[in-house]
């Protein structure tokens, strides 16, 4: 035990550890409590959506009308798809299988793409009408009935998705990194902890997702 | 680490050396040289518009100018000096060494998040420099929500400083968790520990939600959402709720630390266990899980139902509980010490009086019907001064105190130190026992003039604030001329029980400890003869012993 | 900009809070000042009491256990006690009991109004209060909505409870009277009350002030509030009823000036925080963007309702929005034709 970085095997050893088990623990203590962060994040978005619905449960039914429940449903598949890629990622990584690995890797960023080309076509679409949160709600042209209502509607619709959005493409760039030293071969059976912690945190940004596509396209 | 005179400050140099560091000891000394000179801005305000309210009638600058000074003073003085203070400055700096680790668990996140503290401290300058900010330090919407760019800069600076403040609560919960020394149970842990740790907890759990309402509130700015704007169907009081969610528990975010510094200075400075540490252990979680539930006591008048108000009174009386087992447990330890009245002791002794004063006049506000005649008026003024300045701040300045001898070797004058201590206490109370009475008479906050009625306690105000500044300048150049006197300090000179004291050198060298310490005993187990002189052999040097004259 | 140069700024620096003791709390009026005042008295002495029992002992033990020498040792290293610790995280708690039970009676008595409650209408903008009357003493309705602004006294009638129901065309305020204990945030969109009663025989001044943060002049959103016999009341709401009802006159015109516009803008051509009324009508003139208007009906109308589309060039975009009815309006352009 010295400072500065001793490696044992393949695992970066920080200075101030003792062994690298009680390092991992702590990345994933870490990690957990960033994640308890990101949920109190939406939590409190989630509260904003609550409070509104009760003040205006009219505009919520109308205003949700607008959303495209079969993009919703598909971009739903396409981020379950990658919350399943990205764990058989880490098992590969586990079983020190470098090929599928890598291909898990590449077919989650694919997902998380496909996702936000998705999501922007939904967003150009609402962009053109004019379905937009605040002073730039302009949809004349869209039959609503009480519009200085509905678009709070969008903007919340908007904060919460495209804070979601941001975080995948944060999960993006993270997954690329990890792509990245995959490829370098820094991963194996005796170290993967950062792929684990990617992996949850891109867990969280899918179960953030399941609980907005319900709350947001099937209104009732 | 070979070199016996190398120690963290000197082990490599240049600025670069200390801009890149990973060394929790040096990032602290950052925040530490960054808060204070918050300290002195945020102070620098207050004497400002304090002089404005020497007379009745605004006649030194412009409504705008006042109102925007003292929302800087408030945001500066929270965003930039309260919270961070003791945790990120202090803490930084002693945690890992009392647990016995080389670093906290994630020391580039810890860069990281001194950066981010950087970066919104500038933020926040430039919109001091370039900007108008007035809204107070409380942002209330819908006045808040059409206020321009300064605002929408502003609240992103306190959104920035948020993510420090998440980051920095992270690293420590980890660091108690996974990195106590061999030996080191968590019923051994000091109670700065436990305080920091409670504190770290709502940091991590409350910041988000503040992060979301200003994230809301720079929205509303940008776009006009509308979620707190009555004129698009939104609920101005809605920003209320979110706000007080997170300030509320901010303000046990400031005390717990400060608790956490009395504890330690108590038991040192009367050589004696602490009385009924685990009750004060488990009271930092307490008041840490209660400050959760309570936010609505902020709100009493804003037209919220009923019950709801009863709740939230009901449990904001349940927080007293816990302050008051603290305070009372510091009280017994002092009986039967052996107590020294070095500079550290005043402060704490100023904590006593100015914080249980603080404390109490908090219990007329949680009475629904009282808190309705006082609500807004400067009696709230004088209660959170009493909690934040004569509670957090003065056992900062203790702690600032306390550790300078470990933080730069040299011990500085006691004699000036003590007069600027006990000055402080006395001019604190020339400042702010005032306004208790005039909030009483119905003074409201945040007026830039006032009627006459009110004009002798504004007065006797000023010249308190005076006294502060005077006597805060003194307690500075007390520090400053240490640097430069030749008075070195001793490895342990307040005989203290702690790993930071006992286990290293003074200052420490770069990785805290040579070797891995080990603990057998508690952090205030005087009773240990035996034992501290083992303790202590680990740690003297140059065969000084641990007792200063 | 020196404020304390304007007349009505130095006329509130003289209100009064009616207190026989400055340095406790001012005079009580009406029924809830007695639970506030005995809490308040009660709560501060049992404060002095543990405050004592804190600071005292305090004070003693660092003298009485002061080190006398290096090397003392403390006399014992006595730890805990389970008794100690239930004394005093249980004896507070019973204490504080009372206060929660207390302080809940007297925040309902606040909050639930009497049925037979006066209504005062209260209309909160930056920076000023505007009341209006619906009915006199006796509960008959008045010809038609009465306004009061704030730079006159409002008057309210002793032995009546009166409801206020406040709401604010901006920004937040709060509507407080220090002698009744009562306050009430106003708050845009919505409504909310407080109320209040003066017995008879309690006629007098008092002030009520804005203690929510507001603006810039929210400092000055101060008014007074005269407590008056029942007659007195009635006599005086029949004499504003002929100003506030009487359709388009000029008097009506000068009455809202004075209320309302004297704030910001002058008669005698000096500048304050808009232009001055002095000359205005028929004028040229200049808009910020470079364009001109003539001032007109028109004009003047849209500035009142709309402050905003045109800027005067030279001034801040600070009017607030007035809402005045048509009426109201024609009034007050009847009073800026004549200042010439
Ligand atoms: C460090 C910060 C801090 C701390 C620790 C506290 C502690 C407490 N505060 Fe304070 N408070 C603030 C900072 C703080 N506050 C701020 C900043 C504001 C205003 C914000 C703004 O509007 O700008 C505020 C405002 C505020 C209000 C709202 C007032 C209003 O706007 O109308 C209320 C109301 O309930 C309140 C109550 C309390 C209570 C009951 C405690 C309790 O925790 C106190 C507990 C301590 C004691 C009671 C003393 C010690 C105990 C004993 C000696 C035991 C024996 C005593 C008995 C129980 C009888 N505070
Ligand atoms: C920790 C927080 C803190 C601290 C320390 C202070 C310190 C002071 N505060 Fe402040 N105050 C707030 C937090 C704080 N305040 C908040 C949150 C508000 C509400 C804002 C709002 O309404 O939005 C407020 C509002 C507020 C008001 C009400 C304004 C109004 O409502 O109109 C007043 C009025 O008197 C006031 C006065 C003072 C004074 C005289 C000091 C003095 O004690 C300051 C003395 C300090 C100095 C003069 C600096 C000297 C320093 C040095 C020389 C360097 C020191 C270095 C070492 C010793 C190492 N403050
Ligand atoms: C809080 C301050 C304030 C109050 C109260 C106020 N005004 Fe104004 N007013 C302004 C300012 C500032 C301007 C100049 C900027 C603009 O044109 O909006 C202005 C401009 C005007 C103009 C255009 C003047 C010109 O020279 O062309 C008119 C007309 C006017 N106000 C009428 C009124 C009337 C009538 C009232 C009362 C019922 C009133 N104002 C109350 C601040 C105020
Ligand atoms: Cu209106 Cu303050
Ligand atoms: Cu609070």
């Amino acid at each position: 035990m010295g400072h500065g970085t001793v490696t044992t095997g393949k695992f970066p050893l920080g200075h101030h550890w003792g062994t690298p088990n009680q390092q991992l623990e702590a990345g994933k203590m870490g990690m957990w409590l960033f994640l308890a962060t990101e949920v109190l994040i939406f939590g409190g978005l989630f509260c904003a959506y609550i409070v509104y619905r009760n003040l205006h449960p009219e505009v919520y039914v109308t205003a949700h009308h607008y959303l495209d429940t079969t993009m919703g449903a598909i971009n739903t598949v396409v981020l379950l798809t990658s919350s399943l890629t990205v764990a058989l990622a880490i098992r590969a990584a586990q079983v020190n299988d470098q090929k599928w690995l890598k291909l898990h890797l590449i077919i989650t960023i694919v997902c998380a793409g496909a996702f936000l080309v998705i999501k922007y076509l939904e967003y150009s679409h609402k962009f053109h009408i004019g379905l937009l949160p605040g002073e730039y709600f302009t949809a004349s042209s869209v039959n609503i009935p009480n519009p200085d209502q509905v678009q709070l509607f969008f903007g919340i619709y908007f904060l919460m998705t495209g804070l979601h959005g941001i975080h995948v493409v944060i999960g993006m760039i993270i997954l690329g990194c990890m792509l990245y030293r995959s490829v370098r071969g820094d991963f194996g059976p005796h170290y993967f902890e950062p792929i684990e912690l990617s992996g949850l945190y891109w867990h969280l940004v899918d179960l953030i997702w399941i609980f907005l596509f319900p709350l947001l396209y099937l209104i009732h | 680490m070979g070199d016996s005179n190398a120690t963290y400050l000197n082990a490599t140099k240049g600025l670069k050396s200390w801009l890149v560091t990973i060394d929790h000891k040096r990032i602290g000394l950052m925040y530490l040289a960054s808060v204070l000179f918050f300290f002195l801005a945020g102070g620098t305000f207050a004497i400002l518009f304090r002089t404005e309210l020497f007379t009745a009638k605004g006649d030194l600058f412009s409504a705008d100018t006042y109102n925007s000074f003292f929302t800087l003073h408030g945001v500066i003085m929270v965003f930039l000096v309260i919270i961070p203070s003791v945790p990120a400055a202090l803490g930084n700096f002693v945690l890992p060494l009392m647990l016995g680790a080389k670093d906290v668990a994630f020391p580039k996140l810890n860069l990281l998040s001194l950066y981010i503290y950087w970066t919104g401290s500038i933020i926040a300058l430039c919109t001091i420099i370039f900007g108008h900010v007035d809204t107070g330090w409380t942002f209330y919407t819908p006045y808040s929500s059409n206020q321009g760019s300064s605002v929408v800069w502003m609240t992103f600076a306190a959104f920035v400083l948020g993510f420090s403040s998440i980051l920095t609560g992270m690293n420590f919960v980890v660091t108690v968790h996974k990195l106590r020394a061999p030996g080191m149970t968590w019923f051994r842990m000091p109670l700065f520990v436990w305080g920091i740790y409670a504190t770290s907890i709502i940091q991590v759990m409350a910041t988000p939600v503040l992060g979301i309402t200003l994230l809301l509130l720079i929205m509303e700015n940008m776009v006009g959402i509308g979620i707190f704007n009555p004129n698009l169907g939104g609920d101005p009081v809605l920003f209320q709720h979110f706000f007080w969610f997170y300030s509320h528990p901010a303000v046990y975010i400031m005390i717990l630390p400060g608790m956490a510094v009395q504890s330690e200075l108590i038991a040192v400075f009367s050589q004696k266990k602490i009385f009924g540490y685990k009750f004060i252990a488990f009271s930092s979680l307490a008041i840490a899980l209660i400050s959760f539930i309570v936010w609505g006591h902020h709100m009493f008048v804003s037209g919220q139902s009923e019950l709801i108000a009863m709740i939230f009174s009901f449990l904001t009386f349940l927080v007293a509980i816990p302050s008051g087992v603290k305070v009372f447990n510091w009280l017994y330890t002092l009986r039967h010490g052996s107590i020294r009245l070095n500079t550290p002791m005043i402060w704490a002794l100023n904590f006593m009086v100015l914080f249980t004063i603080g404390g109490l006049t908090g219990l007329h506000l949680g009475t629904m019907s009282v808190d309705v005649h006082l609500h807004d008026t400067y009696f709230v003024v004088a209660h959170f001064h009493y909690v934040m300045m004569g509670g957090t701040l003065m056992t900062f300045m203790g702690g600032i105190y306390y550790w300078w001898p470990k933080i730069t070797g040299k011990m500085y004058n006691e004699k000036w130190g003590r007069i600027a201590a006990a000055g402080v206490g006395v001019s604190f109370m020339v400042t702010f026992l005032p306004q208790f009475i005039m909030g009483a008479q119905g003074m409201p906050r945040r007026y830039y003039q006032y009627i006459e009625q009110y004009e002798k306690f504004h007065q006797m105000s000023t010249i308190g604030a005076y006294m502060l500044g005077a006597f805060f300048t003194m307690g500075a150049v007390v520090l400053v001329m240490s640097l430069r006197g030749s008075n070195f300090a001793l490895d342990n000179p307040w005989n203290a029980r702690t790993l930071e004291w006992t286990h290293t050198a003074t200052p420490p060298v770069e990785h805290n400890f040579i070797g891995q310490p080990v603990v057998m005993y508690g952090p205030y187990d005087y009773d240990a003869p035996e034992s501290s002189d083992t303790l202590e052999s680990l740690a003297v040097r140059d065969g000084q012993t641990s007792e200063t004259a | 900009m020196k404020e304390g140069s304007n007349n009505l700024i130095d006329k509130m620096v003289h209100y009064k809070v009616p207190a026989e003791n400055e340095y406790w709390i001012p005079d009580g009026v009406g029924g809830f000042f007695e639970n506030v005042d005995w809490l308040y008295n009660w709560i501060t002495i049992i404060s002095v009491v543990f405050f004592a029992a804190i600071i005292f002992p305090m004070w003693y033990y660092t003298w009485k256990y002061n080190r006398k020498s290096v090397g003392d040792k403390a006399l014992n290293q006595h730890d805990h006690s389970f008794f100690l610790e239930i004394l005093w995280s249980g004896g507070p708690l019973i204490i504080l009991f009372v206060m929660f039970y207390y302080g809940f009676q007297g925040y309902l008595d606040m909050r639930i109004k009497p049925n037979n409650a006066m209504e005062v209408g209260v209309r909160a903008y930056q920076w000023g209060w505007e009341f209006s009357y619906n009915e006199d003493f006796e509960g008959n309705a008045t010809k038609c909505e009465t306004k009061v602004s704030f730079n006159e006294p409002l008057l309210l009638p002793t032995g009546r409870a009166v409801n206020f129901l406040m709401t604010s065309s901006d920004v937040l305020h709060s509507f407080y009277l220090p002698n009744f204990r009562q306050k009430g945030d106003v708050i845009p969109g919505r409504y909310n009350t407080v109320w209040v009663e003066a017995p008879e025989g309690k006629e007098g001044t008092y002030p009520l002030f804005c203690t929510e943060f507001c603006g810039t002049s929210h400092s000055q959103m101060l008014a007074e509030v005269r407590f008056v016999k029942a007659d007195e009341f009635n006599a005086w709401l029949k004499s504003k009823e002929k100003v506030s009802c009487g359709g388009v006159s000029l008097e009506r015109g000068k009455n809202i000036y004075s209320g309302v516009c004297q704030a910001c803008h002058s008669l005698d051509g000096s500048k304050k925080v808009g232009p001055s009324f002095k000359g205005l009508w028929g004028r040229e003139e200049k808009i910020e963007g470079g364009s001109s208007v003539t001032v007109d009906e028109n004009y003047i109308k849209e500035s009142i309702l709309n402050p905003n589309a045109k800027i005067v060039e030279g001034y801040p975009p600070s009017m607030p929005a007035q809402e005045l009815d048509e009426d109201e309006i024609k009034s007050v352009i009847k009073f800026i034709k004549e200042q010439k």
